[in-house]
């Protein structure tokens, strides 16, 4: 387990440096700079500007002194926000999009697992073909059609919830909703299956025959087994969790990290887009580490050697 | 009498006449009403993109700047028009095209990577196989949308490029689905026999292991085109995949962004549509993975 461990997050580092090296390539391929937006520069300027930020040296060069800095914990300066450093920049807006991410994540928790474990229940009953019609909904629309949906119903029609915003409680509702709709249908399709699976158990029908309440069986037999298989699927939810937050955010004109990673594309805001990119990888990268972890620690079964 | 003579396996057959795997999956497929009701609809949104010329009542980046904002339902526009007083229906009809022509032949470039080099990294050297894995890893730990926006960066806000960059970053599930494949097709018997028949290896490849493989990939490419609809989607949304004035669907929900309140059938009508069209295929897909694969269900 701990060398598996140990294994996993050194094999992490040669991934990590490429995902810097092509995102570094592809950056300086992309025709315009970061100068080409502000009106013609004086050929001066714009020398002393590519001075400053090293951008006069051959592109190789640059990445060697890009990962010197980064091993220090340097992420350089941002380019679009003249003075500030991509750690500032980056700074400002995590918050925000961690907190849109957890409270999202919980919800797709709290609502998910319990419709996947209901619809299994009520297996092939009213129950069970609307809830699974209704993640199949879920799943399929696009994290922005659907945000353009509750907006349009409730900002525009109803005019009970803010159209943009993050702050407060009532701005928050939308957005969330939006971004937790995937991650519900994923988990909610998943327990669900998982659970029949379980239903068909030599032990579950033990566990009945020897008259224990039902409550006791669903809770005690069934939920546990039910849910390690669930812990799987925790990879891809956070997958669409990270790639709706780039949509939702821009949509709902939210202050975190994936809009500004947008922005940052547009203004080939290198630093910046270097910041946020290998911020996402490795984020999207631990995640799978600590469930490929936690299915170890949860199931015996499992061993990795 | 005649019945007695019958071997047991033939008595068998008599009960249930041999089918393939294809009339098998067939005849289950149709007994699945969402997947019906999905093949339908997509065939009808494949008609609709293939004669899109002649249904459309008007060009799609035709302007009448005298009728700006028309609402549904207005006599010479069945569903409006946009700010510019572009017919709604007809730049949806047009976006039927560009959705599922960046689709499929974002699915077809996934499919000229992914299975060539899945095979290569199931049936090659470990050396072969290794490398080939690595690079899939390493893809894997991009957020695929991230790439994506990056590769369109380079390339430049054109709708050709949408299904490159699409293909680039998704080619990776084929290739692990075909390897894994082909290491558990390696050890079948038939494969064995072929081997000991003196059968070369490239032929045990295309015409022994591919077509046992096919049923996954078909799985796999239903339930990708959704997908890669709402990359399309997505980026032109973002502004970064089809430039103005094509009628992307996600292009024409950032148009009617601005006035969501006073014309919200401008991003309701292409919302719909991408709604509509990736339930539809995942309710293909769904049915096909259950025809197909009757285990997994």
């Amino acid at each position: 387990m701990v060398t598996f461990f140990i294994r996993r997050v050194i094999f992490l580092i040669p991934v990590l440096l490429f995902v810097a090296l092509i995102t570094f390539t592809l950056m300086h391929l992309a025709p315009g700079g970061p100068w080409s937006g502000e009106r013609n520069l004086p050929p001066a300027v714009e020398r002393n500007l590519n001075e400053k930020y090293g951008l006069d040296r051959p592109v190789p060069e640059q990445f060697v002194l890009y990962l010197s800095n980064l091993l220090r914990g340097d992420l350089g300066l941002s380019f679009s926000k003249p003075g500030r450093s991509v750690q500032e920049v980056l700074g400002g807006g995590i918050g925000v999009t961690v907190q849109l991410g957890l409270i999202a994540a919980l919800v797709a928790i709290l609502i998910g697992i319990p419709l996947g474990i209901i619809a299994a229940l009520r297996h092939n009953t009213a129950v069970d073909y609307i809830s699974m019609f209704t993640a199949i909904i879920g799943y399929t629309t696009p994290s922005f059609v659907l945000g353009i949906f509750l907006i349009v119903l409730f900002a525009v029609q109803l005019r009970v919830l803010p159209p943009s915003g993050w702050g407060r409680p009532a701005s928050m509702v939308l957005p969330v909703i939006a971004l937790a709709a995937a991650p519900i249908a994923i988990l909610a399709r998943y327990t669900r299956a998982s659970m029949l699976d379980i239903l068909q158990q030599d032990y579950v029908r033990t566990a009945r025959s020897k008259g224990l309440a039902e409550q006791v069986v669903v809770l005690r037999h069934m939920l546990r087994n039910a849910l390690l298989p669930v812990i799987t699927v925790l990879g891809p939810v956070t997958a669409a969790l990270v790639t709706g937050s780039f949509v939702v955010e821009r949509m709902f004109r939210i202050p975190g990290i994936g809009r500004m990673y947008i922005d940052a594309i547009f203004a080939r805001d290198y630093p910046l887009i270097m910041g946020t990119t290998l911020l996402y990888a490795v984020t999207v990268a631990v995640f799978n580490l600590i469930v490929d972890m936690l299915y170890v620690a949860v199931d015996p079964r499992i061993s990795y050697r | 009498m005649a019945e007695a003579t019958l071997t047991p396996t033939a008595q068998l057959e008599q009960q249930r006449p041999a089918r393939g795997l294809w009339s098998d999956a067939w005849r289950r497929l149709r007994q699945n009403k969402a997947a019906v009701v999905g093949a339908a609809v997509v065939l009808l949104l494949v008609l609709v993109a293939i004669f899109a010329d002649v249904l459309a009542p008007y060009p799609y980046a035709q302007q009448h700047i005298q009728d700006t904002f028309e609402p549904i339902g207005s006599p010479a526009y069945l569903l409006g028009t946009d700010q510019l007083g572009r017919d709604l229906l007809s730049r949806l009809i047009y976006g039927t095209r560009i959705s599922l022509g960046v689709a499929f032949l974002a699915q077809a470039i996934t499919l000229a990577i992914g299975i060539p080099l899945g095979l290569l990294a199931g049936a090659g050297s470990r050396t072969v196989d290794n490398l080939i894995m690595r690079v899939t890893d390493v893809i894997y730990a991009f957020p695929d949308l991230l790439f994506v926006i990056i590769i369109m960066a380079v390339l430049g806000r054109n709708i050709v490029f949408v299904p490159l960059a699409i293909g680039i970053v998704n080619w990776t599930t084929i290739a692990r689905l075909v390897r894994s494949q082909v290491l558990s097709l390696r050890e079948r018997d038939f494969v064995t026999a072929a081997r000991a028949l003196g059968v070369p290896g490239r032929r045990i490849m295309l015409n022994h292991m591919l077509p046992n493989a096919l049923t996954p990939i078909i799985v796999a490419v239903t339930l990708g085109v959704p997908q890669f609809i709402m990359l399309e989607s997505t980026l032109s949304f973002i502004g970064i995949g089809a430039p103005p004035p094509m009628p992307s669907w996600g292009l024409m929900i950032n148009d009617g962004f601005n006035s969501i309140f006073s014309y919200p059938h401008m991003v309701v009508l292409p919302g719909l549509a991408i709604a509509l069209t990736m339930l539809s295929f995942a309710f293909l897909g769904d049915g096909l993975r259950d025809a197909l694969d009757p285990r997994e269900r």
